[in-house]
């Protein structure tokens, strides 16, 4: 169980490149931070997902920009805070799917939200000061 | 995250994909599996080896697997680990590239009738 004041931050630019260094900063993470694999695996799919929008579709291309991930430890939870100065974007205002999307038709998918949602016991969503604040809760493993 | 084609008695051709299909890994993968997409009708994708996955790597399954489909082709996902597994099924991937546990009851699956 770690200390309730364990906190640990990446910055990262937009660019897609930049990416690559979620997986190995995650797992230095869990590694210090003594989080259980399967909530790990939970968090890697979350955070990928939620960085990997603001990349995509927050920023104008090839723009400058920030993004600061930092995740803490809230016993018994664990919370993954994602933050941008891209443009504003609110994930918890898409409704949700009421239907599978039908693949045969669909090639972009969109995936991305449900499995946010799948994976997190609570999302919460503001923009402040020029700036998206999405913070993401994991239940404990 | 490598990629490995094994063509296999019967026609059949198997991708074995390992480590991390994260955003960089799925652009290493888009080439190689669409041309295997053009080209095959019975694919296996093994995952066996694969340990992490997430939307855009789903993408770059389901648009090679499409190309299989609509050549009236089959091809189907091997092995994922659990948490792969997971992510497929949460996302309905597998409705359309079903997932099966052991390599004989893919070859099954993707055969010719």
């Amino acid at each position: 169980m770690a200390a309730p004041d364990q906190i640990w931050c990446l910055r990262l630019g937009p660019a897609l490149a930049e990416l690559a260094q979620l997986y190995p900063w995650m797992t230095e993470v869990a590694q210090a931070a003594g989080l259980p694999d399967p909530v790990l695996a939970r968090v890697r799919v979350v955070l990928e997902e939620a960085v990997s929008n603001v990349a995509r579709h927050g920023f104008p291309p090839g723009g400058a920009g920030e993004i600061e991930v930092v995740f803490r430890a809230e016993p018994p939870d664990w919370v993954l805070a994602v933050s941008d100065d891209g443009i504003a974007f609110d994930p918890t205002a898409v409704p949700a799917r009421t239907s599978k999307p039908n693949l045969l038709d669909d090639t972009e998918g969109g995936w991305g939200l449900g499995l946010i949602r799948h994976y997190c016991a609570g999302i919460a969503y503001r923009r402040q000061a020029g700036r998206n604040h999405l913070t993401l809760r994991f239940a404990g493993g | 995250m490598p990629i490995a084609i094994h063509e296999q008695d019967g026609g059949i051709t198997r991708v074995v994909l390992s480590g991390r299909i994260d955003i960089a890994g799925a652009a290493e993968i888009d080439l190689p599996l669409s041309l295997i997409g053009g080209t095959r009708r019975a694919v296996i994708i093994d995952l066996a080896a694969v340990e992490f996955i997430a939307s855009m790597g789903l993408r770059s399954l389901v648009i090679a697997g499409k190309t299989v489909l609509q050549k009236r082709g089959r091809v189907v996902l091997l092995a994922p680990v659990p948490a792969v597994a997971e992510v497929i099924v949460t996302s309905g991937v597998d409705e359309l590239l079903p997932i099966y546990a052991l390599e004989a009851e893919a070859i099954a699956a993707v055969q010719p009738d």
